[in-house]
């Protein structure tokens, strides 16, 4: 016995072993080496190397023990799993006559997974620990055992440094906004993603728009097939994936087969119930109409069933996953419905040669409410009116008596103003999309030429989507005559193909080179159609061929655009200490009828392992020093090459030319430079961070410049502008405890980022002195943080001669609105103050999980911004005539003596006086009174209400923009694996079985006044980001998990 | 030795691997579908072309003229806002009715947008006749008479109705220096005088000398617009209309601003009182509010019948918290056309010029009792000034022209200070038209 323990130890410190044995036995124990605690549930699975599709395994029992039996002779690879901890592995030759062999395997710590093998660029993949870039990787599976997830997006906000993520609305299956460090380029974007070697359609669906809300593609995916996500974040990381990775690459990866012996099939149920709930109601202190604000809002019900089977079978691995999910939102109207298969499959045919393949079918329904900035929406017939009707009194007067407050002097115009409540639970939008995503990749080593590896990856997308508007003939809608109704399709096709070769070599002792040659070439074919009518003779019919002919569109488009690059990679690892690489890549884009433009971007890298270098206490176990750059950017669109295209403009004379694009055949690609470095350590395996900052500039930046609007042109596509940005990012992360019966992790995310306008071009030469928003809030200026919103502040009211607050007349520039110290443009024109950018400075997350009691696990992420600002359009809106709805505003004016109880004046004249004050000819507030002006009541009530001033475009913008600093704790849940127990009470052997509670969103704690502090406005980056108009809140989501497998 | 030839065999691979791929790149993403919804500019340069590119001009025309006249509708005293008319909500009309227009008011900004649009249109359209090798004179003319029309029309517009400064009327051509409206003027009746010259028969030849005795009167050019006019319409000319349709593209913007679907503006009660003094002057349909919302009563027959000869058509009266209102219903639907010129305003212009510089008040009031036995109205007996004001008043409804005369007669209706009387050239042409910036 003594001898086999001692040849066990000899086996597990060399890298190769020989036992002889015959049918015979692996057994040994699995344990975590620092405290000797049992390892439950590790997997050792043993590969035969001459056909690797052989596989013999067991999971770890209680005490963590396995044993393996009969295993025929042969030689082995045998590798070791448990989540958390370093793969041990090693190579075991069992020759025939053996008996049992024991290899025991005290498994070392691996919080932050530094073993895992990462992509570190389109064609390297290395270990985390060597990593020459910042690159983070979330592991979905596991999130996905703690907390329940709509959609993939959602998987990784607040886990990623660096990384925010906004829904575009509250609504189920609605768009999402990524900002990747300081945004590359002059508007941001977002980053490209790729499932299993896929580049798919991420963006939004185009369709009918119901105000603001759009359908994100991301939404079709299963979170619960994913097994990682891989996030690249700048040029410095994806130069070689070019112009689609100047904002960031997400690689998603799939659950694959893993089986842990041939034939062993194992299969898994997760059904999640919950609710999506809003987060918040309106109080009366937020608007008048609070009651029928808060109306809308219901719990809508979430079901979910999904079931999965992988296993190995011979030459395959393979995984089949199957999900049924029914959600509704908290606003009527508003649901998903989505079923998805999955199929992965993988080939191991020899060592040298692999394939896989992947192909997942989506159908999903998401109907959206009519929401947003919309006067058929919801929110905008609930949150802007005032509910209160004015009981007309004798000769017209509007004395008013209502319950709680204020009434609307439009009298009729209160909630559902714009439309009928009725009419807008009938108004119908629904998209439904069918998609396939299929892969295949290859890879190949062949054996007479030893470090040469070829591999190959074809990704296919095609997506069909189908969203139908009805609105029915008998209901009124703005912009509607006796009905609409309208079909709108998308067939989408998306094809990539993305190969490399590379080479391996020993160039001196200590020093491996490899090369690498690859190409990427992407095909998007994309056909809209459309066709609508309006003027139905009923509502009880709602084929588009039933409305007047003449009220009739139809409309189809086609896009096809291609890119494609080529790239050279050239790499070195001395000693697996010190790793440099360099690299070059040259991209081409489709380019109507002139010719491709093409671009090189260079790229370099290098890290050190310092904890290699001798001269670390040992308890270092990581130190590794980065540095990278690289450059990427964008090139010109499709037609922005071509001087003037027309199109066909419909009209009762006939189809006429009508200007489509007024462009620029000087056009040239777009560059951005990005400076990263970092520093990574690691203490005792369970302590560490990291930490990158990096400087990115974008020249050239490919933007729209206004034409004067006289010149009839509309926009020219330009690139003479620049973008400095620069920030921070680290990850803070510990493991204090690990036993067995108690663990706790903590993850602290700091970012902070932040940008320059550098120069919009030349200002004499006709560029603006700054481009803004359609609403002048949000500005590019030069020397200023893109989207920095720009007002302009009132310093004293203005006053009349009797003293009270002047509300005829406008504050005015110089006397009471301050002028001195405002930015101006060049020719001296007041553009206003800065005020602060929509994007906040600091961002980050802070997660803990505690797992107690063994089978008992907390876990709770709680996101953060800071130094932002939001713009509360809503409020501004309400606020203002006619609509009246803030109770704040209200009081003031009615303190103030600026309500009278008459009727408005008309046609331009002032507005009516019934009393020595009244300008706004509207109701008082009942139980407030009129202050006496001269009083110092009078006049803070005065400096109050001139903060509320919703009239004049940049007091709006000085009195209506909010720092919005916000801390939401985003995911929370209480889990309970019952597997042990559960086996141990029944005696069975079931692979995992858990309990989990859950919320997503569960609380919010803001400095700002809106419902909802996360206002992405438009998912695709544009100057406007952060203006809050009727934005719907994000849901408060609470689900229960049930996962079987066995 | 072997390991040798095999590392070279393999970067060799790799370097072939590389000038492959960098070869096919660019014939790759070269090899795309032709785009099916636009055409390149030098494909236009063709005779065939001729009718698409006059559509094209046509089609702006309309965009601009209802949207154009519904806002200087409630610029001047001919229209309200009042945000006790249901669904009345626009805070850029309520600022426009009031005059106090602030250079971000977007729905202004639009206006010139789409003016500068219909000028580029029309402009690109007679420079591109140039370039077309026509085989047929005619067509030529044709394309010639359509580009130079309404290239003056639009400059009539900008003239007329924009301004640099609350009382400074002109505006701007192609992003260059701000033009005055006489010199807008100026810039228009050139370029009708082109198309006079381009007119294929006397119906157009009498077209555009009334648009140009429109243009001249605006100027104040009496005299001129009295000379232009003498050739202008007569009766049983067809007026030069805006075309509009039931599509949403192409619509009479008066139904969604200013009519049954949406009564942003709301007609002067003085024309309703027109109706009340003389029931030939136009009619009423009844019109109420049902939960919430303005119902209107009658049929496209009956409005066709009533406009056949009445020159007003009101809907109402309707009251609303105390404010009693009507709608117009000049415009009923969304595919009413709208006359930019007709005999009747020719008549007009003659009436007036015949006071202003003719001294001959026999010849003026002929020409307003054609226009009022026209629409079976009793003869006047005297005309003066006052009565001409009042009579284009009703007969130019809604057309635009109400602004103009406040201005002529110096008649305006604001005394607010800092109050306009033209629709401001606005902050996007500010920001982006160097010729403007020390302005």
């Amino acid at each position: 016995m003594k001898n086999t323990v001692l040849l066990a130890l000899a086996l597990f410190c060399s890298a190769v072993s020989t036992v002889l044995a015959q049918g015979a036995t692996v057994k040994g124990k699995v344990t975590d080496k620092k405290n000797g605690d049992p390892l439950q549930g590790a997997r050792v699975v043993l590969t035969l190397q001459s056909n690797p599709a052989t596989k013999y395994g067991k999971i770890a029992g209680r005490n963590g023990d396995y044993e393996i039996k009969n295993v025929p002779a042969g030689k082995y690879s045998i590798e070791v799993n448990y989540v958390g901890y370093k793969t041990a592995a090693q190579t075991v030759t069992i020759e025939s006559g053996s008996g049992e062999i024991n290899l025991d395997f005290p498994l070392v710590l691996d919080v932050r997974g530094l073993d895992e093998v990462v992509v570190t660029g389109v064609a390297s993949r290395t270990q985390k620990a060597v990593a020459e870039v910042a690159v983070s990787r979330v592991s979905a599976s596991q999130l996905t055992e703690k907390v329940a997830y709509t959609s993939a997006g959602q998987l990784l906000q607040g886990k990623v440094a660096g990384v925010t993520i906004t829904p575009a609305s509250g609504q189920v299956g609605g768009g999402l906004r990524f900002n990747v460090r300081s945004g590359a380029g002059l508007l941001g974007g977002s980053p490209t993603v790729f499932i299993d070697g896929v580049r798919v359609a991420s963006g939004n669906i185009t369709g009918y728009a119901t105000g603001g809300q759009q359908v994100s593609a991301l939404a079709d995916l299963n979170p619960n097939d994913i097994e990682d996500i891989e996030v690249l974040k700048g040029p410095a990381a994806t130069a070689l994936y070019g112009p689609q990775g100047q904002n960031g690459i997400v690689i998603i990866k799939t659950k694959r087969g893993r089986g842990i012996e041939q034939d062993q099939i194992t299969i898994g149920y997760q059904g999640i119930f919950g609710w999506n709930e809003n987060h918040r109601n309106f109080t009366p202190n937020d608007i008048e109409s609070w009651r029928e604000a808060n109306a809308i809002f219901r719990r809508g019900p979430v079901q979910q069933h999904g079931i999965n089977m992988q296993g190995s079978s011979g030459v395959f691995n393979y995984y089949v996953g199957y999900e049924n999910r029914a959600e509704q939102g908290f606003v009527i109207q508003n649901a998903l419905q989505r079923q998805s298969v999955r199929l992965n499959l993988d080939a191991v045919t020899s060592k040298n040669f692999s394939i896989s393949a992947s192909a997942n079918y989506v159908d999903n329904i998401v109907d959206r409410p009519q929401n947003d900035n919309n006067v058929i929406g919801w929110q905008g017939n609930t949150r802007l009116f005032s509910p209160y009707t004015a009981p007309v009194g004798p000769a017209g007067a509007m004395e008013l008596s209502t319950p709680n407050g204020f009434a609307n002097p439009a009298g009729r115009r209160t909630t559902y103003g714009f439309t009928d409540s009725t009419a807008i639970s009938k108004a119908e939008n629904s998209t439904r999309t069918q998609r396939f995503i299929g892969s295949a990749e290859i890879k190949y080593s062949p054996e007479f030429l030893p470090g040469f590896n070829v591999r190959g990856v074809a990704g296919y997308d095609v997506r069909n989507a189908r969203n139908e508007i009805f609105f029915p003939a008998n209901f009124s809608y703005a912009g509607v005559t006796r009905g609409r109704r309208g079909i709108f399709t998308t067939s989408a096709e998306r094809l990539n193909i993305d190969f490399n070769a590379s080479y391996e070599y020993r160039v001196t002792e200590g020093l491996q080179g490899s090369t690498t040659v690859g190409g990427q070439a992407w095909n998007e074919y994309t056909r809209t159609s459309q066709t609508e009518a309006q003027q139905f003779p009923t509502e009880l019919i709602r084929d588009v061929n039933a409305g007047l002919a003449t009220t009739r569109i139809t409309d189809e488009d086609l896009l096809n655009e291609r890119n494609a690059g080529w790239f050279v990679e050239q790499k070195f690892n001395y000693n697996s200490t010190i790793f440099f690489t360099a690299s070059l890549r040259q991209d081409f884009a489709s380019s109507y009828g002139a010719e491709a433009p093409n671009i090189f971007y260079p790229a370099a890298s290098t890290s050190v392992r310092l904890d290699k270098l001798g001269f670390l206490p040992e308890a270092i176990n990581l130190a590794k020093l980065r540095a990278a750059y690289g450059e990427n950017g964008r090139l010109p669109s499709l037609t922005a090459g071509q001087a003037f295209l027309w199109d066909a403009g419909p009209s009762p004379y006939g189809a006429g030319a009508r200007l489509n694009i007024a462009g620029n055949p000087a056009i040239q690609p777009e560059r951005t430079r990005e400076l990263e470095v970092g520093l990574e350590m690691e203490f005792d395996n369970a302590y560490g961070f990291e930490a990158s900052y990096f400087i990115q500039n974008s020249s050239q930046s490919l933007i729209n410049l206004p034409n004067p609007p006289s010149t009839g042109l509309g926009n020219r596509p330009s690139n003479v502008a620049a973008i400095d940005g620069w920030g921070f990012e680290s990850m803070f992360y510990a493991r204090p405890i690990q036993t067995a019966d108690y663990s706790l992790d903590l993850k602290l995310i700091f970012n902070y980022a932040d940008n320059k306008v550098v120069t919009l071009g030349d200002f004499d030469l006709g560029a603006p002195a700054f481009l803004t928003d359609g609403f002048t809030r949000q500005f590019l200026i030069p020397g200023q943080r893109r989207g920095q919103f720009m007002g302009l502040r009132q310093t004293t009211p203005r006053l009349r001669a009797d003293g009270y607050y002047d509300w005829t007349n406008l504050p005015r520039v110089g006397i009471e609105i301050d002028t001195a110290g405002v930015v101006r443009t060049p020719a001296g024109v007041i553009v206003g103050f800065p005020i602060g950018s929509g994007v906040p400075l600091y961002t980050g997350s802070l997660s803990i999980e505690f797992r107690f009691l063994r089978d008992f696990t907390i876990y709770a992420l709680a996101e953060y911004a800071l130094g932002g600002y939001v713009y509360n359009g809503s409020l501004q809106f309400s606020t203002q005539s006619p609509y009246f709805n803030n109770p704040r505003f209200n009081r003031l004016a009615t303190q103030l003596g600026l309500f009278g109880s008459g009727v408005a004046a008309t046609n331009g004249a002032a507005a009516q006086e019934r009393g020595p004050a009244a300008q706004i000819a509207v109701g008082r507030v009942p139980g407030v009174n009129v202050l006496t002006p001269g009083t110092p009541e009078y006049q803070q009530a005065a400096l109050e209400f001139m903060r509320l001033e919703p009239r004049v475009a940049s007091l709006q913008v000085a009195n209506y923009a909010e720092r919005a600093d916000w801390l939401r704790i985003r995911e929370i849940s209480l889990r309970f694996n019952a597997t042990r127990i559960f086996n141990e009470i029944t005696g069975l052997n079931m692979k995992s079985l858990s309990f989990t509670a859950t919320s997503n969103n569960f609380m919010l704690f803001t400095t700002y006044s809106g419902p909802e502090v996360e206002i992405s406005g438009n998912p695709a980056n544009a100057i406007s980001s952060s203006q809050d108009f009727l934005t719907l809140m994000q849901a408060r989501v609470y689900n229960f998990i049930v996962s079987v497998g066995f | 030795m072997k390991t040798l030839l095999r590392k070279h065999l393999a970067l060799v691979s790799i370097v072939v691997a590389g000038m492959v791929c960098s070869n096919s790149c660019a014939s790759y993403v070269q090899d795309i579908a032709p785009l099916i919804d636009v055409i390149a500019d030098n494909r236009l340069n063709d005779e065939s072309q001729v009718t698409f590119l006059s559509n094209g001009v046509l089609r702006q025309f309309s965009l601009c003229y209802a949207q154009m006249t519904t806002l200087v509708g409630g610029l001047s005293d001919e229209f309200f806002f009042d945000a006790r008319v249901p669904n009345a909500t626009f805070p850029t009309f309520n600022d426009i009715d009031n005059g106090i227009i602030q250079l971000d008011n977007n729905s202004v900004n639009n206006q010139w947008l789409a003016l500068g649009n219909m000028r580029f249109t029309a402009d690109n359209f007679a420079e591109r006749i140039g370039r077309i090798n026509f085989s047929n004179p005619a067509t030529r003319s044709a394309a010639l008479y359509t580009a130079n029309l309404y290239g003056g029309i639009v400059r009539f517009w900008y003239g007329a109705y924009f301004g640099l400064e609350q009382n400074r009327g002109g505006g701007v051509i192609n992003g260059g220096p701000f033009i005055p409206s006489a010199a807008m003027f100026d810039s228009a009746i050139a370029k009708l005088r082109i198309a006079l010259d381009n007119a294929a028969n006397d119906v157009q030849r009498r077209t555009v000398n009334t648009v140009i005795a429109k243009v001249q009167l605006a100027a104040e050019r009496y005299a001129d617009a009295r000379a232009a006019a003498l050739n202008g319409l007569r009766r049983g000319d067809p007026p030069l209309n805006a075309l509009y349709d039931l599509g949403t593209t192409i619509s009479n913007q008066w139904f969604f601003d200013g009519g049954r679907n949406r009564a942003q503006f709301v007609p002067s009660i003085r024309f309703a009182q027109y109706i009340l003094a003389d029931s030939l002057e136009g009619r009423f349909f009844p019109a109420r509010i049902v939960s919430g919302s303005l119902v209107y009563t009658g049929t496209d027959a009956e409005f066709n019948a009533s406009l056949a000869t009445r020159r007003l058509l009101l809907f109402g009266p309707v009251t609303n918290q105390g404010l009693t209102f009507y709608v117009q219903g000049r415009f009923p639907n969304q595919d009413s056309p709208m006359p930019f010129v007709s005999w009747q305003e020719n008549e007009l212009i003659l009436a007036e010029t015949a006071l202003r510089v003719a001294n001959n008040p026999d010849a003026a009031l002929a020409n307003v009792n054609n226009v009022r036995t026209f629409h079976n109205l009793a003869p006047r007996t005297v005309t003066n000034l006052d009565s001409i004001y009042i009579e284009r008043d009703k007969q130019l409804f809604a057309t635009g022209m109400r602004v103009i005369d406040q201005r002529r007669f110096n008649r305006w209706h604001i005394t607010t200070p800092g109050a306009w009387r033209y629709l401001p050239i606005g902050q996007p042409e500010r920001n982006t038209n160097k010729n403007l910036r020390t302005n």
